[in-house]
């Protein structure tokens, strides 16, 4: 099968980072795509904004930040596509039961929505693979995709490795940041540039 | 950075409790650790410190180095023990770190951090279910500890027993009445929990920690969409309803005030109008 999902730097690195911020946390996030689907059904996801880090698995402060997302993805013509999460333990790699009610509400809303699991053990500060477990749902059950049908764009895993270099993850915003101090942007537009920069190299000519 | 201010930093993250692990091992490496003969008594707190620090980024060469030193001073302490324990979780080698905690247990009954450890081993371990097993004992014996209490919240969570977590909150909050954080994660559960009389306990446990600290911005919303799930309910009766509506309204207008205060960015305001009308218009979502 031909690619189906493709991520950008944009919403690779904010994952890493958010999961580099709080390593011995579990972590999630929503994925955005700009809904420009071609005839194939081919997803992009064109960034990432981190939700938490400390109770995952509570309902109101999800259903607040859900939904300050999802208007602020409709003021940009983009829409919430996906979801991602990281266990607190090395090895774990599973959905759990929270976790999964989350994106079968955005799967419902967004069909062809995925949910990545970040493999724990492969993140590296060099970055050599992009330690990503990529699902989609299938009837109601998430399974897991075939490695040909999901890309993450090229840079992104050194994008990344730059970024963890600079320790910009301790600059990273997610909304447990944003409830605990209002000013703190869970956007994170300062890392929009720095990823830019370091993903189009042009951007530094210009 | 001179080593008396590496040390005084060092010292107020230890008091603070601060998990600054990174940093630590940093500035010992930088600075402290050709200076820690200066330090006096204090070295050892400090070794013990960056010990920790060390297994908590995997830098099993500094934990080891700080270990040799503190093993060298105090040849049988149970504070060197745990800490030899604790390396060899890090490099996974449990069973030999169950040993050393057994062997501890059985020297000091009275003694809780050898217990603690085990059954931080069985999460890392991801036996949830064996691990609340082994933390409801502990706590039989060591009801006051309020970090296993909380522990214990976490993990009737992660296994969906809201009721069970629920009862470990009102154990901590019998225990800090005056900790809003606590009032704000019970009324959270409560919520989750839903049905009309959760979704009333829900509202009277925001209430209490906004009333504690009245900036407390996770429980200005939670109060603000328990309110609307109590008004929008089937079962109020017209007095609650004009209750909540009030709650709504007040809630509502603290939470435009922070934000007009602090963010000045006009598009969070923009978010957070998006978020009231989505509710306005009754899509609930309910996850």
């Amino acid at each position: 099968m031909a690619e189906v999902v493709r991520i950008t730097p944009r919403a690779y690195c904010k994952i890493i980072l958010h999961a580099a911020k709080y390593p011995h946390c579990a972590i999630n996030g929503v994925l955005l795509s700009d809904n420009k689907r071609d005839k194939k059904g081919k997803l992009t996801i064109v960034d990432s904004v981190p939700m938490f880090h400390i109770c995952l698995h509570l309902v109101p402060m999800a259903e607040v930040a859900l939904t300050m997302v999802d208007a602020m993805a409709q003021s940009q013509g983009l829409v919430i596509a996906g979801y991602y999460m990281a266990n607190e333990a090395l090895d774990d790699m599973s959905v759990d039961k929270p976790a999964t009610r989350i994106a079968d509400k955005i799967a419902e809303a967004s069909p062809n929505a995925c949910l990545l699991v970040v493999d724990n053990r492969r993140l590296s500060l060099t970055m050599e693979d992009p330690a990503l477990r990529v699902m989609h749902s299938i009837d109601g059950k998430w399974k897991e995709m075939e490695i040909n049908d999901f890309v993450v764009e090229p840079d992104s895993t050194e994008a990344a490795a730059t970024l963890l270099h600079r320790h910009a993850d301790k600059h990273l915003i997610d909304f447990d940041n944003h409830f605990d101090d209002i000013r703190h942007d869970w956007r994170n537009l300062h890392l929009n540039q720095d990823i830019e920069i370091l993903t189009t190299p042009e951007a530094l000519v210009k | 950075m001179h080593w008396s201010e590496a040390r005084d930093l060092v010292r107020k993250w230890r008091e603070d409790n601060a998990r600054k692990s990174q940093e630590l091992v940093e500035i010992w490496e930088s600075t402290l650790k050709d200076k820690v003969h200066k330090l006096g008594d204090e070295q050892f707190q400090v070794l013990e410190q960056v010990c920790i620090g060390a297994i908590d980024c995997h830098r099993i060469d500094v934990a080891e180095y700080c270990l040799k030193k503190l093993t060298s001073q105090f040849k049988d302490s149970s504070r060197i023990l745990l800490l030899s324990a604790m390396e060899f979780e890090a490099v996974e080698m449990y069973d030999d770190a169950i040993e050393i905690l057994d062997a501890m247990i059985k020297r000091d009954e009275t003694n809780p951090a050898p217990r603690k450890r085990k059954i931080a081993i069985l999460r890392s371990r991801g036996r949830t279910i064996e691990a609340i097993k082994a933390l409801t004992d502990y706590l039989k014996r060591f009801a006051i500890d309020q970090e296993a209490w909380q522990e214990l919240c976490d993990l009737y969570l992660i296994e969906q027993e809201y009721g069970k977590a629920a009862f470990c909150m009102e154990e901590l909050i019998l225990h800090n009445p005056h900790n809003h954080l606590f009032h704000e994660r019970l009324a959270e559960i409560r919520y989750t929990q839903g049905g009309f009389d959760n979704l009333e306990s829900a509202r009277s446990y925001y209430c209490q920690a906004l009333k504690l600290n009245r900036n407390n911005m996770r429980a200005l919303f939670g109060l603000y969409l328990t309110a609307y799930s109590i008004a929008t309910s089937q079962k109020c009766v017209s007095a609650k309803k004009k209750e909540a509506h009030s709650l709504m309204s007040w809630a509502m207008k603290r939470i435009s005030q922070r934000y007009k205060e602090t963010a000045a960015d006009k598009s969070q305001i923009d978010a957070l109008e998006g978020l009231m009308g989505s509710l306005q218009l009754g899509s609930n979502s309910n996850l």
